[in-house]
């Protein structure tokens, strides 16, 4: 979504339009339920956990001042959201990685070593400390730089660097490539 | 086998996003060659990456902003009904004051002929008092007392200050915290001082 036509939106959802904080939850969804699915690796609660954000961001849209965009302010709150759900809740799922993959016909060698790769990573980043978990997901899969995700989770950028650092050396391991 | 290049592995998840260009991804690459410890990581990385997630059920999408729409009705009107405080929505101040003189004038004409009103503090030993109506959070007021309701405050007796009064009111009007006066900063911190308060089961 432009620039421009976001900040619309913003401003109308301000003002209680609802057809106008539609149309922003229309643009995000998908982004969010990917990257809180991430985190928790399960259908049900990536749902729940993104219907709840888009809620909680509706009734605080009056402290965001677009000072950053509105995606990062929103995975601000999504995250908070995640992680009041697994405090809570208790009930952080791991379901079976199986279905993860795409579905291509991978029938080569490297292929099969790349997939199984991938679960075993997969499964590694479920096995990461929370913070670990949220600064590899959000610089590898969101992209975001080291200042961004820095403030999404609500720590120093070091801090952030070194939840990354840890989390990926961790990863790296898993695949046999960080041995001592 | 280590590498003390961080400024390379800071750059890596850039890198296999395509968003270096030019020379500094020439510069990276070049240390992939020779590095295996950071080659490790960037094959690390991009298996991570090319990760997808599965597809939710047909329409899951579709009927998201639906959903979340209807959960924001939902929400506007149990805090309107259950509370009934549009009128303190608009002015809390003036109903503030107006219940005050209204309450002076009743003592003035009660005191007399009545025992002057004990006002029970709260003390440790009374226990908190569960979130009322599926909120998410209690309340912490100024007196560090935690309520659910006006109502259990004055059951209980409590003495609301105004600045408990308006938090409250817009906890109720905003369905769980008066999210409005505060900015992101000041939201993630007060989430997590709420989150840290024993609920009781």
């Amino acid at each position: 979504m432009e620039w421009e036509k976001e900040r619309e939106l913003t401003k109308r959802a301000k003002k209680g339009d609802e057809g106008a904080f539609e149309d922003l939850v229309r643009a995000h969804q998908r982004k969010l339920y990917n990257y809180i699915y991430r985190l928790c690796e399960n259908h049900d609660d990536a749902a729940e956990i993104t219907q709840k954000a888009f809620v909680k961001a509706y009734f605080s849209l009056g402290n965001f001042r677009g000072d950053s965009l509105f995606r990062t302010w929103l995975f601000r709150i999504a995250l908070n959201t995640f992680r009041n759900h697994v405090r809570d809740e208790g009930r952080r799922k791991h379901q079976t990685l199986d279905g993860l993959d795409p579905p291509a016909q991978e029938k080569t060698f490297s292929m099969m070593v790349q997939k199984e790769e991938r679960k075993k990573l997969a499964e590694a980043v479920q096995t990461l400390p929370e913070r670990q978990r949220e600064a590899v997901v959000l610089r590898v899969h969101e992209e975001y730089s080291f200042n961004e995700v820095a403030g999404i989770m609500g720590c120093s950028v070091g801090a952030a660097k070194a939840s990354y650092h840890q989390g990926v050396k961790k990863l790296k391991e898993t695949i046999g490539g960080d041995e001592q | 086998m280590t590498c003390n290049r961080t400024d390379i592995t800071q750059q890596l998840p850039d890198l296999l996003a395509g968003k270096l260009l030019g020379e500094v991804a020439d510069k990276l690459g070049e240390h992939l060659e020779i590095c295996s410890y950071c080659a490790e990581e960037f094959r690390a990385l991009s298996l991570l990456a090319a990760r997808e997630v599965p597809e939710p059920e047909a329409g899951f999408f579709d009927g998201l902003p639906g959903k979340v729409i209807r959960d924001i009705r939902e929400k506007k009107t149990v805090s309107r009904a259950r509370f009934r405080l549009p009128a303190i929505e608009l002015n809390w101040k003036v109903g503030l004051a107006a219940a005050s003189l209204a309450a002076a004038a009743l003592l003035v004409f009660l005191l007399p002929k009545t025992e002057p009103v004990l006002v029970q503090k709260p003390d440790d030993a009374i226990p908190p008092i569960s979130v009322a109506m599926g909120f998410e959070t209690n309340i912490l007021t100024e007196s560090d007392y935690k309520i659910s309701d006006v109502s259990d405050a004055l059951e209980l007796e409590v003495e609301l200050t105004e600045d408990d009064l308006r938090e409250i009111t817009g906890a109720f009007l905003f369905g769980g915290i008066d999210y409005m006066d505060m900015d992101a900063d000041a939201l993630l911190l007060f989430e997590e001082e709420l989150d840290s308060i024993p609920q009781r089961s």
